[in-house]
């Protein structure tokens, strides 16, 4: 006696179109649904249980995937409803069909067969508890016939389904017959494990290429695995005892011995979620114990913060009565992470703070009043990162950004020196890496050489990209460096020993060498600079202030005197003019002299180093005349004619908007060395070959004129030589322009040059008498 | 009025009594029709009325005769029919009958030693036959029944035990409770595997029936599939157990016969096959014996009956196997066969040869089976 199937390719790769085969088959089964049902209302059932054979012949396919499956499936069992609605009926009104249990085994194929077999055995159940025990222990059994891991998992869950309702929740005195709850957890254990293998072979079918789909696949299908333990957590019977002794250790046994890292990380995230806290504490031990013998590639410390987070908020719940003074949470998770910490060589640095951080959410939560506990966190990870430095370097250095990302992140101050020394020495392999260094230095000149030698040589071509990497890195990092000395911080109270703090840090970093410098001192030089502002600030309360803020500025003059040392010297000039404006400002004894010093160290650095005229502009607030004529000097040193005649005018600048101290803050206007400066300015301008750039140069010089001259208005300085230059200088422009060809430079200095007289136009126009009597003079 | 002219001067008609209210099973005649016949019993009288209903006014006859016979026929050769039973009683002395009558007849305690059976090449049947001799035309009417051989082995008897494999390839354990099933049994039994190195795709139980027909040279044989039942889907792994429980009251076997008269045997095997996934076939055949149980009813009367009737019966099933038959071979292998290769000796005995005759694979029967069981059995999973 054969149930009729329709023929399946059982083996066939999935190459068509799923959507075209899903459809297939739903219509096979939307037909034979329909005919069952029909069936039904003419109870013909031996006719309805043919069609609903066919209908699950469907489930037999190996071409649908799991989604598509799944699909089916749910179709199916939905279908399968009907069936078992008819049967429910048909065996309370007391038509029982003799023998339909046995009757549904002739299916010849086992998918239908087992399908219509758990549909039947479930009616029974519902009809009838008396063989409810056997009828479950022999559904979960004959399932093991499906050893197809696909088919088979949805048949269990099937199974699953359909028993829902039906598992004994009894105690064993009270059914002696029917069956208690011990037969419902061994049923549901069993199903369990039977699933689990299925889940965990999954992964070994078909080719290896497709091994990623193929995990992807299963994460879908983990759901149906934790189904079983959904069931048993809904069992109200099973207390704490029979949770530890029976049901814990037989899921925790499959697990671990099924050695699958998803599998693990799933049924072990699943057990902490589905059982109730209480169980949890009650069984610690065990689940820790478990969670030790884990594959390797299992993050146990997800499984872990989970369960300790979970506890923390069961304890810290309203109502709840907290932890339990018996069970010593705090010292089970913080042994048995130390344990995981000893056992797992390679347990990353983040996971390692990440543990430790759960760990301290937990004693901040429950233990509030013991603080020990949180210290005790702290030194477990500082030994912990103690371990860091067997880390290789990229892993130690993503660690340390990470740390001080946190720290700028958070705002984490650092607030005395042992501090800082300690964080700096956490770090340490962003701070300084001498090996390093010289194996780069090393490893640049072999670039070098190699370069120009050997053109097929892989290596030595690659570097020069590789290290420009290393050093977008490096600037990534010490910039991070940079913004966490800004945390180094005391507060606003303790100033003294924020410039301990400084020194230390500067102590430190100092031994980053020129690459790391340049990011990490200019940062402790400004705070250095702030501090002393804050001294000045505090004068009244405390009367050694001046004397402070000089040794602060040594201080500052050694670090910055560093930097220039390790041919920084920009950063170093920009420092030092920083640094000679903050002590303008502070009015401690001899500031005067250590600001000569610190701009005298400019000029030098200056001279020796800086070929860039752009850098003149800082020296415009100057009071000093040595200062002053060395700038002019300085400036007209410099190497191209229009630089040189650019600078000389701005120089024209210090001798007017000047303030020395003899006049007591009044600008010193000194137009006859303004009119120096100009005129030579004008000098160096003719030198200049190009008659465009000529022309602008002239241009510029016309504006600075003008300038003089409209600021002087109201004054009793003659400024008439300063107009009749200008004139002068106006008509040069207009011959110089005549004879320019057109282009886009020679029209840009048309423009600025309209613009200008323009101006000038406008101003003697508006302008009172004596600055258009003066503007006369320019022969507009 | 052709039929007055040329038709039979009488209708005659055998009813069996009891026939009614007796156990049914259906008779393959000769036309290919199915004909449901009451079921006897060794030892069982057979008794009926034979009515006779004239057509005309009167019928000269030469005497009226009832048998009851049982014959072997072998369909390849129609002439060696071989009555090995064979009784008669005279009805009636030469005589005029004028109107209808109505005949009884009695066989009592008939020795009926086989089993009615209808195979491929042969079939064995039991009837009885009604002959009014005439002196033209003999009028002769026949009524076919059907008998049941009946038996009972303890259940204690052991299983079949097994261990098999393919060398680095296969290695699995199958176990079957019993050697010896009654007809409405269930074949319970589990396969272990103990190393898999193949992928296997799937694997069933097929329950084959070997019919083998005379002896020496002119002898044939035939395998027939009976049952094809899937037991598992999918590749398992080293250490599954895999349940084997398989209904037998659902498909139509017959007890198994061994040497019926000298002449043919019907004997069973159960063929557990894996097919992997390059579509071979990976089988092991076992025997087993078949019987039909004394339903419980009758079962005092057999036991009475037990020193003469069921000497023939008794004689076969018990020496065939070792009384625990445990076979543990660690040698025996597997047939292997390839769909491609399915020729010579492995096609003879294996489920190649049925193709033919054996259509019942896909059938979509779903009546529960024989309706001849009055026993009924609980709704349960019946493990016995």
């Amino acid at each position: 006696l054969f149930w009729q199937t329709r023929s399946q390719d059982m083996s066939g790769p999935v190459t068509e179109d799923q959507e075209k085969l899903l459809d297939e088959a739903l219509s096979v089964v939307k037909l034979q649904a329909f005919q069952m049902k029909r069936c039904l209302d003419k109870a013909k059932l031996m006719d309805a249980l043919k069609h609903a054979s066919n209908m699950l012949g469907e489930l037999r396919t190996s071409l649908l995937s799991p989604k598509s499956y799944y699909e089916l499936y749910m179709l199916i069992t939905d279908e399968m409803r009907h069936l078992e609605l008819y049967l429910l009926d048909e065996f309370q009104k007391g038509r029982r069909v003799q023998d339909l249990y046995e009757l549904v085994q002739y299916a010849g194929n086992i998918i239908p067969r087992l399908y219509l077999l758990i549909t039947v055995g479930v009616v029974y159940i519902k009809c009838s508890e008396i063989s409810r025990k056997d009828i479950l222990k022999d559904l979960v059994e004959m399932c093991r016939g499906v050893q197809h891991p696909l088919r088979g998992l949805f048949l269990r869950n099937y199974l699953l389904q359909c028993t829902k309702n039906v598992l004994p929740d009894c105690v064993e005195e009270e059914q002696e017959d029917s069956g208690s709850v011990s037969d419902s957890i061994d049923f549901v254990l069993l199903n369990f494990s039977e699933m689990n293998k299925l889940w965990v072979r999954m992964q070994h079918q078909g080719h290896t290429r497709e091994r990623d789909r193929r995990e992807q696949e299963r994460r879908e299908l983990k759901l149906l695995v934790g189904t079983n333990l959904v069931r048993l957590s809904q069992l109200d019977t099973i207390d704490v005892q029979r949770y530890r002794s029976v049901v814990l250790p037989a899921v925790l046994e499959q697990v671990v011995n099924c050695k699958d890292a998803l599998s693990q990380d799933y049924v072990m995230e699943c057990i902490i979620q589905v059982f109730p806290d209480e169980y949890h504490l009650a069984t610690l031990q065990d689940f820790l114990q478990a969670c030790a013998e884990l594959n390797p590639a299992v993050p146990v410390k997800n499984i872990l913060i989970s369960l300790i987070n979970r506890l923390s908020a069961f304890a810290t719940r309203d109502g709840s009565n907290g932890i339990p003074s018996d069970i010593p949470l705090f010292d089970f998770f913080s042994e048995q992470i130390a344990k995981i910490i000893e056992n797992k060589p390679d347990l990353s640095p983040e996971d390692l703070v990440s543990l430790q951080a759960a760990l301290t959410g937990l004693a901040l939560g429950v233990y509030k009043d013991r603080e020990d506990y949180v210290d005790k966190v702290l030194e477990t990870t500082n030994s912990g990162l103690d371990k860091l430095g067997r880390l290789d370097s990229p892993t130690k250095k993503s660690v340390s950004a990470y740390l001080l990302q946190n720290m700028l992140n958070n705002g984490t101050l650092v607030p005395s020196s042992e501090q800082v020394e300690q964080l700096l020495d956490l770090v340490r392999c962003l701070v300084a890496d001498p090996g390093a260094d010289a194996a780069a230095a090393a490893a640049a000149a072999t670039a070098t050489n190699s370069l120009g030698g050997d053109p097929g040589d892989g290596s030595a071509n690659g570097a020069g990209p590789d290290s420009e990497a290393d050093n977008e890195d490096l600037a990534e990092e010490q910039s991070l460096l940079g913004r966490v000395v800004h945390l180094f911080s005391t507060g606003p109270d303790l100033l003294d020993e924020q410039f301990g703090v400084l020194k230390t840090a500067r102590r430190i970093l100092a031994t980053g060498g020129g690459r790391r410098v340049k990011y990490t001192l200019p940062p402790v030089v400004y705070q250095a600079y702030q501090l002393a502002i804050r001294f000045h600030n505090r004068q009244d309360s405390d009367d050694k202030w001046r004397k402070k803020c000089r040794k602060i500025f040594e201080f500052c003059h050694s670090t910055v005197c560093g930097l220039a040392k390790c041919e920084l010297p920009n950063l170093a000039l920009r420092l030092f003019v920083d640094g000679a404006l903050v002590v303008d400002k502070i009015p401690f004894d001899q500031h005067d002299t250590v600001a000569y010093e610190f701009l005298s160290q400019a000029f030098s650095l200056y001279e020796e180093e800086i070929s860039d005229s752009k850098r003149m502009t800082c020296f415009a607030a100057e009071n000093h005349e040595p200062l002053r004529s060395q700038t002019v000097h300085a400036a007209s040193k410099l190497l191209r004619k229009p630089d040189q005649s650019r600078a000389v005018a701005a120089c024209a600048h210090l001798f007017w908007s000047g303030r020395p101290r003899e006049l007591q803050g009044a600008e010193m206007r000194d137009l006859k060395k303004v009119g120096e400066c100009l005129k030579r300015a004008g000098r160096l301008a003719s030198q200049c070959m190009d008659a465009g750039l000529q022309a602008q140069l002239y241009t510029e010089l016309v504006n600075y004129y003008l300038y003089f001259v409209l600021q002087s208005a109201g004054s009793n300085l003659d400024v008439s030589q300063l107009s009749s230059t200008a004139g002068q200088l106006l008509a040069k422009i207009r011959e110089i322009l005549s004879g320019l060809e057109p282009s886009a430079d020679s029209e840009h200095i048309h423009k600025h040059f309209e613009a200008t007289v323009e101006f000038a136009r406008s101003q003697s126009a508006s302008g009172d008498a004596t600055i258009a009597g003066l503007l006369a003079q320019l022969e507009l | 009025m052709m039929n007055f002219l040329f038709g039979p001067s009488a209708d005659l008609e055998i009813h069996l009594d009891g026939s009614d209210d007796r156990q049914k099973g259906d008779v393959l005649l000769d036309s290919g029709k199915k004909e449901a016949c009451p079921v006897y019993f060794d030892g069982e009288a057979v008794s009926g009325k034979v009515n006779i209903r004239l057509k005309q006014s009167k019928m000269e006859h030469y005497g009226i005769r009832v048998e009851l016979l049982g014959l072997i026929e072998q369909f390849s050769d129609r002439s060696s029919q071989h009555e090995f039973l064979s009784m008669a009683r005279e009805l009636a002395r030469p005589g005029i009958l004028t109107q209808s009558c109505c005949l009884e007849f009695e066989f009592v305690s008939v020795e009926k030693p086989y089993e009615s059976y209808f195979g491929v090449n042969v079939k064995l049947r039991y009837f009885i036959r009604v002959t009014v001799t005439k002196r033209l035309n003999d009028l002769v009417k026949e009524q076919d029944f059907l008998v049941h051989t009946l038996a009972q082995y303890p259940d204690t008897l052991g299983g079949i035990k097994m261990e098999v494999g393919i060398e680095d390839c296969l290695h699995i354990e199958f176990e079957y409770n019993k050697s010896k099933y009654h007809l409405k049994d269930a074949i319970i039994g589990k396969i272990y595997f103990l190393l898999v190195r193949i992928k296997v795709r799937h694997m069933e139980v097929q329950i084959l029936r070997r019919e083998l027909v005379g002896v020496g040279p002119n002898s044939m044989s035939d395998c027939e599939t009976v049952a094809k039942f899937e037991i598992m889907d999918g590749a398992p792994v080293k250490g599954e157990t895999i349940p084997i429980r398989l209904f037998l009251s659902g498909y139509e076997l017959t007890p198994t016969m061994r040497d019926v008269n000298k002449r043919f045997s019907v004997r069973y095997f159960l063929n557990l096959v894996l097919i992997d996934e390059e579509d071979r076939r990976y089988f092991k055949q076992q025997e087993v014996t078949l019987f039909r149980r004394r339903p419980n009813r009758h079962r005092r009367i057999a036991q009475e009956q037990q020193h003469q009737s069921q000497s023939a019966d008794t004689a076969q099933p018990v020496h065939q196997q070792p009384d625990r038959s445990y076979f543990h071979h660690r040698s025996a292998h597997f047939g292997a066969k390839s769909p491609a290769a399915a020729s010579g000796r492995s096609a003879a005995n294996a489920d190649g040869a049925n193709t033919a005759n054996n259509n019942n694979d896909n059938e979509a029967a779903v009546s529960p089976g024989n309706s001849d069981d009055s026993s009924s059995q609980s709704g349960e999973s019946n493990d016995q």
